[in-house]
């Protein structure tokens, strides 16, 4: 996609966006303690958004878009996509057996995904960083982190 | 007087507790590393650690993050002599001076220039901070509900300079991350506000999971999507001190950009980066060879050093005093304050007299140190440039993910991070800043808040926004800013442009 696409469809999408928050941010009016209730800043926003997002689009639809858009490298963008992945099931994974594990093992797996060939070093790294963070977070700052389920079931049973 | 006392009180209080020496050695430790690794930003780095000043005694905290912050800037320059690519946008004009004198094999003295440059500099930054702060909070104790609402509006006319190519797009931006700040419950009236029925909402956006994904998580996706092997340093870093001749001719330069840093980082909008390409114009304006400059003129490093560390200490003066961030890594900052408690603006000077000085000393101390860790470890920074991305930027993604969970201990805050990362991301790519959010995010509120408190003391009269002499002045300065901060940002632009069309040329006849 170009940049003149992506302006147009960046700004219609405001556009819709600004009109359901006006609408929406209606449902708060009248119960403000005066007349400039707590509907009015998210209106007057919405309104300005609106503005701002029609100029977007005028803009693209004249060709006089000044930016250019930055160029995306297909390999990579699905490296971020796997990367954002790994993130979500590392969260999940937290949950389940704990923080201190499953750093190491999202560590490990996110460097070789990344194209970290060294077998030891990632897991050196793995270890030496997973028990950085827990020594620092936990140890040091007292900030509880995540046991796990099943260690948290096993300590009940 | 009072000042000079409760500085020196303030400074026997750090002295007293090595625990806080040790804070700020660490911090500008971390701060000249994440500086000098090209892709991570002073403001990625304050952000990520902020998490970590969580638990400490404020004082000890916020001398980290001070650390970091000094560091930061100044660490950019590492890169930017070595390798040619600059570790953040302050030390873009260091290059230009900088790298020729490394092909030269001269990168040891540029380094060193640039470290005593920034020691300097920065020592300028912080005096002007400390005796110039106080006076400003005496003044905006005269202010109420109609002043703070100009000043919000002042503080935003400062997303013109930090918008990028487009001033339009930089808007819609400022404008959403507005949008933002109106979800949770409304301060005055307790209406809960586009919640949608959750309860981890009813708050608000938090503030640091938003940073990270703004600053840390877009970071990342863009890092591992280019993957960009940074080029390997080769150059011998060789010796580091310069001569003393070449520092006393060097000290009139040092000083004058070191002042004209303070003064331009003061200025809502113009950071450390701006402040440090206006230093540079000028030093090869008043420079007896202006020719040798952007061929390894001495002048050419120092003078953007000192004045990006400069700013750094006038940055600080519009947070700590209006609460009005003067930059990027400022609002970081300015968050981390009132995460510890402390709401920057007039009373902060009332009331956390314990906590304004020690900042003060603290950004003092933080030079010296600066100076000490950047001389001694000027090789050891500089070999970490080689460090393999695939580690490090796994590294950060973790801490990402661990800085956004440890605010309040929720995985719906890394959620957050993460979608606001993922959103930052492909702003990134349709060229919308992301920069203008943070600075909504944090004027928003205030904003919102004071200008309902005013008309509610108006009974409904916006004109109480122009009668009362502080308020118009503001916004009377808000329009003349957004207009001669546009006209800037146009000629900003252009030289960007011209200095981008000249690299262009440069690299056809390299290759040819």
């Amino acid at each position: 996609m170009n940049n003149k696409s992506v302006d147009i469809g960046v700004g219609v999408f405001l556009c819709i966006f600004s009109v359901a928050v006006y609408l929406y941010a209606g449902q708060y009016s009248g119960r403000g303690v005066n007349s400039y209730g707590p509907d009015f800043f998210p209106k007057a926003l919405s309104v300005m958004m609106f503005i701002s997002a029609t100029i977007l689009i005028i803009r693209g639809l004249a060709g006089i878009s000044l930016t250019t858009l930055e160029s995306t490298d297909r390999q990579g963008f699905i490296r971020a996509g796997g990367t954002l992945a790994l993130g979500v099931i590392y969260i999940g994974l937290m949950k389940l057996i704990g923080f201190y594990i499953a750093t190491a093992l999202f560590l490990y797996v996110l460097m070789a995904f990344l194209g970290q060939k060294g077998q030891l070093t990632r897991i050196l790294v793995s270890g030496i960083v997973a028990s950085l963070i827990f020594g620092i977070f936990h140890l040091f700052l007292k900030i509880p982190l995540p046991e796990g389920f099943i260690y948290n079931s096993l300590k009940s049973f | 007087m009072d000042s000079l006392i409760n500085l020196l009180d303030a400074f026997q209080i750090i002295f007293s507790n090595p625990y806080s020496l040790m804070y700020i050695l660490i911090g500008v430790a971390a701060g000249i590393i994440v500086g000098c690794l090209p892709g991570l930003t002073a403001t990625m780095g304050v952000a990520l650690l902020v998490p970590f000043t969580f638990s400490l005694p404020p004082v000890q905290g916020l001398l980290l993050l001070l650390g970091i912050f000094t560091g930061g800037i100044y660490g950019g320059s590492i890169s930017g002599i070595l390798i040619r690519t600059p570790g953040t946008p302050a030390a873009a004009a260091t290059l230009l001076d900088g790298y020729p004198l490394s092909q030269r094999g001269e990168a040891g003295k540029a380094i060193g220039i640039a470290t005593i440059a920034s020691f300097i500099g920065g020592s300028i930054g912080a005096l002007i901070m400390s005796f110039l702060a106080p006076e400003i909070a005496q003044f905006g104790l005269r202010f109420g509900p109609p002043e703070f609402f100009a000043l919000a509006i002042f503080g935003l006319t400062m997303i013109i300079s930090i918008s990028g190519v487009s001033l339009l797009k930089g808007a819609i931006a400022a404008l959403f991350g507005l949008l933002l700040t109106t979800i949770g419950l409304d301060p005055l009236s307790g209406v809960a506000r586009f919640s949608f029925g959750s309860d981890d909402l009813l708050g608000g956006i938090t503030f640091i999971p938003a940073l990270i994904g703004l600053f840390g998580f877009a970071q990342v996706f863009h890092n591992i999507e280019k993957m960009q092997i940074v080029p390997q340093v080769k150059s011998k870093v060789g010796k580091i001190l310069p001569s003393l001749k070449e520092i006393r001719s060097l000290l009139p330069t040092m000083f004058k950009s070191g002042g004209m840093g303070a003064m331009t980082g003061s200025v809502p909008g113009l950071g450390a980066d701006v402040a440090a390409f206006i230093a540079y114009a000028e030093a090869k304006r008043t420079a007896k060879k202006p020719e040798e400059f952007g061929k390894g003129a001495l002048e050419g490093v120092a003078a953007p050093e000192a004045a990006n560390n400069g700013a750094t200490g006038g940055a600080m003066i519009p947070m700590l005093t209006l609460g009005i961030p003067g930059d990027a890594v400022t609002a970081v900052l300015l968050g981390a304050l009132t995460i510890h408690g402390f709401q920057p603006g007039p009373l902060l000077f009332v009331n956390h007299l314990d906590i304004v000085y020690p900042i003060f000393a603290g950004m003092i101390l933080c030079q010296l140190v600066l100076l000490i860790v950047g001389l001694a470890g000027a090789r050891l920074f500089a070999r970490l440039i080689n460090i393999d991305t695939r580690i490090l930027t796994a590294v950060i993604f973790l801490l990402c993910i661990v800085g956004s969970y440890s605010i309040r201990f929720s995985f719906f805050d890394v959620g957050l991070g993460l979608t606001i990362g993922v959103l930052a991301y492909f702003m990134g790519k349709a060229q919308f800043p992301v920069s203008p959010i943070l600075l909504a995010l944090i004027l928003g509120p205030m904003a919102e808040q004071n200008m309902r408190r005013s008309l509610m003391l108006s009974r409904d009269d916006p004109t109480i926004f122009f009668t009362r002499p502080i308020s118009a002045i503001f916004l009377f300065l808000a329009v003349f800013m957004a207009i001669t901060s546009y006209i800037r940002f146009k000629q900003l632009r252009k030289i960007e442009q011209r200095v981008a069309d000249d690299a262009a040329v440069e690299n056809e006849s390299n290759n040819g």
